[in-house]
Parts: C-alpha cells; sequence; structure tokens
C-alpha cells in the first residue's frame, strides 16, 4: 500500500519564552520550543521548513521540521546597540531583510550616534550581513514582492517601494506624511503579517481614516495597493484573507468577517476571553484561529464564527503564524 | 466654545528663555514630531506609538478596564516595548529585558511583578 502524504496545519504561537506549536487536526499543542526572551514577531520561511522571529535586538531562527532552535542571530557588540523593526524573509528563503535603529557610542565619550535607520541584508546560510541601505524612519513592516527579487515593500509612515540594487525608493501610498495637511490621512498600525494559506498574493491590513474603517490592499504579484472602504468600523490590529479571497478576518476585541470585494460586514463575534493579535485561518478555510494576546488561542468556526473552543498556552504572546507542511 | 479663545502665537510671542534648556530649544534642537519637513524620532526608534495614535483600543466588555486608553492584561506585556503604555509597562527593550521572567501570563500571575521593587 503506498504511502499517501498531505499536507497538515500547524499553528507557530511565540510567546513570552515558549513558542507553541499547535496541530490544527485537534487544536492542541503538541510541542514547545524554550527560550529565555518576549518574542515581537515573527515569519516563516517562504517553504514552511523554518520560522524565524524576533525579539528587539535578536532573531532565532526554527527548523519547523525537528521543531528545534536551529541558530540565534545577535548584532549587538559592547559599543552597538541594535534595534530590530521588522523582519522579512526573501522569497528564495535564503536572505533576511531586517529594518533595524543601530546606536554606536564610543567608551570615552558620553555620547550616543543614532545612525539613520538601516534596511540589512542578511545571509542566512553564512550567517552575516551582505548589504545596509539607509531607509526611511519607523518601518514596522517588510513585504517581499512574489516575482521581483529587486524589490520590497516598506511599511512605515507611508508605504514605500525600495530597490534591493540601489537602495533607492519612493512612496507609492501617502499615509501619513501627506505634503498637504488637509489631504486624507491614514492612521495604520505595521506589526503583524498574517499570511494567507497557499499565498495568493494579496496582504491586508486596517486602516483609519476621517470615513472610518479601510482594507489596505498590498498586491505582492504586482506591488498594486488599494483601499476598501469597510461597511462597519471595527478595530482590528491585524486581518488575514481566505484562500479563496472571498472573505477577510479581521481581529481585536472581535472577531469580524468581512467579504473581500465590497467591505460589507457578513458577521462579527465579541472574544469573549479578550483581546487578541494575530488571526490565521486553515489551509481548507474551515477555522480561523485568533490570539494570542494573552495566553489562549481560541478556534472558531470560519463559516459563522461559531467558537469550537479554546487552547491554553503557557504564557502571553502576540503572534501566531500558519504553517502548512 | 473654542472660537473665543484667543489664538497665541507662540513662535513669535516674546517669552525668553531663562536657562540652558530652554536656550536650547530656541536653537531647534529639539524638534516636535508634527514638523513633517523634519525626520527626528523624539522618543523611541521604531514603535507603534510613533506611527499610530494612540487611544484607539476599546473593551466592548462589561468588565474593567471599561472604555478607551487603558492598557489591560491581555496587551500589557507586549506593551513593554517600545510601544504605548512605556510609563506604566517595564522597559522591555532596554532596562528589563528579561522582566517577562517575573510573570508568564500576566492575567494570572501580575502578582509575581516586582521589576521597579526588588524583593
Amino acid at each position: 500500500m503506498p504511502n499517501i502524504l498531505y499536507a497538515k496545519d500547524y499553528i507557530y504561537a511565540a510567546c513570552s519564552n515558549v513558542l507553541h506549536i499547535i496541530d490544527c487536526e485537534t487544536d492542541t499543542v503538541i510541542e514547545k520550543i524554550r527560550y529565555n526572551d518576549y518574542i515581537a514577531e515573527g515569519e516563516p520561511s517562504k517553504d514552511g521548513n523554518n520560522y524565524y522571529m524576533h525579539n528587539w535586538h535578536k532573531i532565532y531562527n526554527v527548523n519547523t521540521n525537528k521543531n528545534e532552535i536551529v541558530d540565534i542571530y545577535r548584532f549587538e557588540t559592547d559599543t552597538t546597540d541594535f534595534f530590530i523593526g521588522d523582519i522579512s524573509v526573501s522569497q528564495n528563503n535564503q536572505k533576511l531583510y531586517i529594518s533595524s535603529v543601530i546606536t554606536k557610542r564610543k567608551s570615552n565619550v558620553p555620547k550616543l550616534n543614532v545612525l539613520p535607520p538601516q534596511l540589512i541584508v542578511f545571509d542566512i546560510e553564512k550567517s552575516r550581513m551582505i548589504k545596509s541601505y539607509e531607509i526611511p524612519y519607523n518601518i514596522g513592516e517588510i513585504i517581499t514582492l512574489r516575482n521581483d527579487p529587486n524589490h520590497i515593500i516598506l511599511i512605515g509612515y507611508d508605504i514605500y517601494k525600495f530597490n534591493l540594487n540601489t537602495g533607492e525608493y519612493k512612496v507609492i501610498k501617502k499615509l501619513t506624511k501627506q505634503d498637504n495637511p488637509r489631504e486624507v490621512k491614514y492612521n495604520q498600525f505595521p506589526q503583524w503579517k498574517n499570511w494567507s494559506p497557499g499565498d495568493h498574493g494579496i496582504f491586508n491590513e486596517p486602516a483609519y481614516g476621517p470615513k472610518g474603517l479601510y482594507y489596505l490592499l498590498i498586491n505582492r504579484n504586482n506591488s498594486e495597493i488599494s483601499m476598501i472602504h469597510g461597511e462597519e468600523v471595527y478595530f482590528m490590529y491585524s486581518t488575514v484573507i481566505d484562500p479563496n479571497k472571498e472573505y477577510i478576518y479581521g481581529v481585536m476585541d472581535e472577531l469580524v468577517k468581512v467579504k473581500l470585494d465590497n467591505g460589507k460586514t457578513i458577521t462579527s463575534k465579541l472574544i469573549d476571553k479578550g483581546t487578541y493579535y494575530s488571526v490565521a485561518i486553515t489551509s481548507d478555510g474551515e477555522k480561523v484561529y485568533a490570539g494570542p494576546g494573552g495566553n489562549d488561542i481560541t478556534v472558531y468556526d470560519a463559516d459563522n464564527l461559531e467558537k469550537k473552543s479554546v487552547i491554553p498556552l503557557e504564557s502571553d504572546g502576540a503572534v501566531m503564524h500558519r504553517i502548512t507542511k | 466654545m473654542y472660537n473665543s479663545i484667543k489664538e497665541v502665537n507662540m513662535t513669535s510671542s516674546k517669552l525668553k528663555s531663562i536657562n540652558k534648556s530652554a536656550k536650547k530649544l530656541e536653537e531647534e534642537e529639539v524638534f516636535g514630531m508634527s514638523d513633517d519637513d523634519v525626520d527626528v524620532v523624539t522618543g523611541m526608534p521604531v514603535g507603534c506609538t510613533t506611527i499610530f495614535d494612540t487611544g484607539w483600543e476599546t473593551n466592548p466588555r462589561p468588565t474593567t478596564p471599561v472604555g478607551n486608553c487603558m492598557s489591560s492584561a491581555r496587551d500589557w506585556t507586549s506593551c513593554s516595548g517600545p510601544c504605548w503604555w512605556p510609563a506604566q509597562t517595564p522597559d522591555g527593550v532596554t532596562n528589563f529585558p528579561n522582566f517577562q521572567n517575573q510573570c508568564l501570563a500576566v492575567e494570572s500571575d501580575w502578582r509575581n511583578l516586582n521589576f521597579s521593587i526588588k524583593k
């Protein structure tokens, strides 16, 4: 009888001191990886074989096949402070792009030299920085393009398209730094990157303007940006699009299901456990995972948002990603 | 109501600095974050507070904390970075990098937290 291999979904929830690995079939924690750190953000490699998670100063490389930390990338020295804003894995899984702020000090001079923010290109195999570029302030998200290895998208005060060959960048969507102060500004929080199963290339985040909630869509296939006006205003930390590109699921104090093409609310549920940061959806589009915020994740039926179960975690966290393997 | 208040143009006012710190303000060594043409990060190098207007978090439940602009246990740990509640939470970036060891789940372990008062 031939062996049948099929992909399974797992949730990697990076919390304080513990990375929880959850089997999406049983909705139970099947493994825990321990470290001594608070984790600010994470991102799976595009092939799902590694999970990179970072605190404010260093990056952990987790092999998702062995489920163990295989490397820790530290950048600080006795005279250099290194602050990480975000990381992103290149499309070929060979490099990390790191948004950073570097502060240098001389031991005999009581002054700090804060360099302009840097984008670091880090070679994972060689475990060293290979390039650095000056970038705008407060880049909280780096997004790779699926068919263009020469450019990446940076999200901070505005949205920029960055050229990895020349170091030049241009604004492709104004959010807050409008030239005319009367122009509409959008309040947006670039922090969580909740990837859709199968990676259809559409990345979504909530944004807020004077007329309410907008869904900011970044097409990673052609770097086009569009906005959909939400029918109702919900406060959301992050969103995820289902694999069929029909619905957006957003989360904060409520879990909300929204039609992707017109922003109409399908249904919403108050999260009785409290505030959640991240949201993920299974590859079959049937279950939605919301959390963590505190030390739990709640599982919902993606169709009607009925609560199915609560997965207790060992510690508080902010980050969760689905990895299919 | 505000129309009746006479606006004062601070930049052309006759205020005079009386010490060195105030003189620095006149010399434009300190910039406000609203100065669009000056990219100066005044507080933290990267973080949600510098990008995002605070106070949008709500609590729709009939339990405490009720209302906006309240740090709650659920987001207490995550706000210890370059984030919303720098006065209410330990500074996890520089001064208390491993404070999470004292209370891994704040909602239940908050009594263990002593980042400011050594036991």
